[in-house]
């Protein structure tokens, strides 16, 4: 069983310094704070409060968007589940699904983009590394 | 129109809420009942799914009486994948029990306030 956990911890620091290696970035995760009790921001009345949390390393699987017709960029984003073990922890998530499930996007480079999809890579049972979809910005129009 | 539009919102949401207490929905670690105004949530590509999503789609103005008569349209969307336990087999009979439930918060009495008092003027008369 420890056998187990060191090789998933092995495998953890090996993408680690990969993602280091491939020049790993950083990236802020926007995450808005736990919806207030009353109706107002329902209303539209009051907006909640956005927190920042660094992301690093993480790489970006290609320098350019994918770009298909009629529908927003998209880009695919590596990152250390060392780094995302890190805010889980320090922000009380149950879970690294919950914490991206709640992010507001990604801010890259002034632009915030858009969680379409996070999954995990798994060796020996342990993540250790997720691969975020994000997409450009929607408009926000009503 | 904005106080008509939070109005309409919050009757009916406390409406539906009455009617179904277990129809909620989990925002930003919040929960409350299953529906929301899209134009008063943060911009999501990702659809909710069993509960109903209000949009304001229409405004039209009527200013040949001798007050301005103010028109809205709202759409109000929902869907369901089904219970997962269930393969999504039930989607259709838990549709229908949305299609039930946002009926009887429409058809909930009093619909037409300004339209009673003028039956009210009439009997009178």
């Amino acid at each position: 069983m420890s056998d187990l956990v060191n090789r998933g911890s092995a495998a953890l620091r090996a993408a680690d310094v990969l993602l280091r290696a491939m020049g790993g970035r950083s990236v802020m995760l926007r995450i808005p704070a736990p919806a207030a009790a009353d109706v107002t921001e329902q209303l539209g009345i009051a907006t909640p409060a956005f927190q920042d949390m660094p992301l690093k390393p993480v790489v970006f699987r290609k320098a350019w968007a994918t770009v298909d017709e009629n529908k927003a960029a998209k880009w695919e984003m590596l990152v250390s589940a060392s780094a995302v073990e890190g805010v889980v922890g320090s922000l009380k998530y149950d879970s690294a699904s919950a914490l991206f499930a709640s992010a507001f996007g990604v801010l890259s480079d002034d632009e915030l983009l858009e969680i379409e999809s996070a999954t995990e890579e798994q060796a020996f049972g342990q993540p250790y590394v997720y691969r975020l979809v994000l997409r450009a910005p929607l408009v926000q129009m009503v | 129109m904005q106080n008509a539009k939070d109005t309409f919102y919050v009757t009916l949401q406390s409406r539906l809420a009455v009617i179904n207490p277990t129809r909620t929905i989990v925002l930003r670690g919040m929960d409350r009942p299953g529906m929301l105004v899209e134009e008063n949530e943060l911009p999501s590509a990702v659809v909710p799914l069993n509960s109903f999503r209000l949009q304001w789609t229409g405004l039209q103005v009527n200013s040949e009486g001798p007050l301005p008569m103010v028109t809205m349209e709202c759409s109000i969307q929902y869907a369901t994948d089904g219970t997962t336990g269930n393969g999504g087999m039930d989607r259709g009979r838990l549709l229908a029990g949305m299609d039930a439930e946002l009926a009887s918060a429409l058809g909930t009495e009093p619909q037409m306030a300004g339209k009673k008092i003028i039956q009210r003027q009439v009997q009178t008369l």
